[in-house]
């Protein structure tokens, strides 16, 4: 029964991994949303937060997604004197998305949830082939 | 003599569990390699001699509707606490996860455990050949 539970864990490891790519996703399509009106905010960067947790049907501790939060950081200002949402000294204020850290991001979710799987198919292969005692 | 009476038998079954206990730690790191202040975990050396002597241990009775289960100690497999401390890579949000570290212990886990599951089968047809049975 171990190694289902294994299994099961790495799963929610993936799942919280996947939750984060779509965070990610969100902040990347967002790069460039500015506010609708004069004066309204842009697209403010959002965050995620994982954290473990002891599950007792499991009887290990599972990972999950502890809050999506804001990213408080000041918005970044581009000096564009003609834009329709520019204020009185010329600056529109743009999302404080970095596609930088977006990208690191998802390399470092990807590289999880690739080290997630591989541990579902090691466990996987340890029945499989306890299985085939059977067969013998 | 009964089969389950063999030592060898009961070594490789022993080994077998706690290997797959072990991997199911590991994929508890795995699957946290990104919740803030957690630590990898690894099991303590398996010890042959205490194992063999182990008793069956029940779970805790639910009485009533409400009584939460209790969290059964699955066997004498206690998580190493020393490796806990010693942890010489912690990212900032105090996370100690090595993801490399635990795939080489994976993968480690994954070969122990093919031993022991070929000296099981061997000494099956070991009993087998004593047997004379024809299909083998």
């Amino acid at each position: 029964m171990d190694l289902n539970s294994a299994i099961k864990i790495s799963a929610s490891g993936m799942r919280a991994q996947g939750t984060r790519l779509r965070v990610i996703s969100e902040n990347v399509a967002n790069a460039d949303s500015l506010g609708s009106v004069k004066g309204q905010d842009p697209y403010r960067r959002k965050t995620i937060v994982f954290e473990n947790f002891m599950n007792r049907d499991v009887n290990a501790e599972m990972v999950r997604v502890a809050k999506i939060g804001r990213d408080d950081s000041d918005f970044e200002l581009a000096y564009e004197p003609f834009h329709p949402l520019a204020d009185e000294d010329g600056y529109v204020r743009r999302p404080n998305v970095n596609s930088l850290i977006e990208m690191m991001d998802m390399r470092e979710a990807q590289r999880t949830y690739e080290a997630n799987l591989s541990s579902i198919e090691m466990a996987r292969s340890m029945l499989q082939r306890t299985v085939d005692l059977l067969r013998a | 003599m009964a089969i389950d009476n063999s030592n060898l038998l009961r070594m490789a079954h022993q080994k077998m569990n706690w290997l797959s206990e072990r991997q199911s730690v590991l994929s508890q790191n795995i699957a946290n390699a990104d919740s803030p202040s957690y630590r990898a975990q690894d099991l303590t050396p398996l010890d042959f001699k205490r194992n063999l002597q182990q008793v069956t241990k029940l779970p805790v009775a639910k009485t009533e509707g409400n009584h939460i289960s209790g969290v059964l100690p699955k066997s004498d497999y206690r998580i190493d606490e020393r490796s806990q401390k010693d942890v010489y890579e912690a990212s900032p949000n105090g996370n100690g996860v090595v993801l490399e570290e635990q795939m080489i212990a994976v993968q480690d886990t994954k070969l122990q455990y093919d031993l022991a599951l070929n000296l099981y089968n061997k000494q099956i047809g070991m009993f087998r050949t004593a047997l004379g049975s024809n299909n083998r």
